[in-house]
């Protein structure tokens, strides 16, 4: 046997849209559709910094050793 | 042909490259994508604004509709994904106006309040539970499906969903009764 708090969460009434609620859809879909699509990011090689360093250092070092 | 196979054929055509194939899609779904909107927020037009984001999201990622599940199941959990995002977003402002009917919260025996005005109480009170267990609620008694459907909108298992609902019909009569509502308290098995 079902309880109260059943009955009153499964006899929920329904709404109807409004009237021109599937036209103001499709013309924002239309709007969407019509809009170019998004630039690529632009992805630029960045040399990492720290690793250019470690690479200086190494140059540095190897240039002072005595031979 | 069945309304899965000519939404899937829909989908198919707009990916083509013909926006108007959507129009059927949104002619199909229109009821069910506000009233499902509606359960989350009892505010007709904040249902509508809802359900045209949720249109316009399923349009962006057709492309991502693989017909591995139904397309009324998809459908369902882009619009539920949109709400949630929305619900999170806006804190419901909506919440609170626009009742039904005006609804007597003046003190007074319990049968003062009229059963409409009752029911309307416990389910705005659906929509103060945490997100997981309102979505339960919604999805398992407001869209009429059986555990399993629920279970595969919401993306869970079906073990989860009922211990969901369990906690989630606890909590409610709990916040029903903060409200001075008393409800019958024979308890229902989920099953």
């Amino acid at each position: 046997m079902p309880d109260e708090l059943d009955e009153i969460l499964r006899s929920d009434e329904a709404i109807e849209p409004s009237p021109g609620f599937a036209s103001a859809v499709m013309r924002a879909v239309y709007r969407e559709s019509a809009e170019p699509p998004t630039a690529a990011f632009p992805v630029v090689p960045i040399r990492h910094r720290r690793s250019r360093v470690r690479v200086d250092d190494w140059v540095r070092r190897c240039s002072v050793v005595p031979c | 042909m069945t309304s899965d196979v000519q939404d899937a054929a829909a989908a198919a055509r707009v990916i083509a490259g013909d926006p108007s194939a959507f129009a059927g899609i949104v002619r199909r779904w229109q009821y069910r994508l506000v009233n499902l909107a509606w359960r989350f927020c009892r505010h007709h037009a904040t249902a509508e604004d809802m359900a045209q984001e949720a249109f316009l999201k399923a349009y962006r990622s057709l492309g991502s509709f693989r017909g591995e599940s139904q397309f009324s199941t998809w459908l369902t959990a882009v619009a539920l994904n949109t709400y949630r995002s929305r619900l999170h977003r806006d804190r419901q402002p909506w919440l609170g106006r626009e009742p039904a009917e005006p609804i007597d919260t003046a003190p007074g025996p319990q049968n003062a309040l009229e059963q409409g005005q009752r029911a309307e109480l416990v389910r705005r009170a659906v929509l103060t539970l945490p997100a997981r267990y309102r979505d339960a609620i919604v999805m398992y008694y407001f869209e009429d499906r059986d555990i399993a459907e629920s279970a595969r909108v919401l993306g869970i298992a079906e073990g989860t969903l009922k211990a969901q609902l369990h906690r989630a019909r606890e909590l409610l009569r709990s916040r029903c009764a903060s409200l001075g509502l008393r409800l019958s308290d024979v308890q229902t098995e989920i099953p």
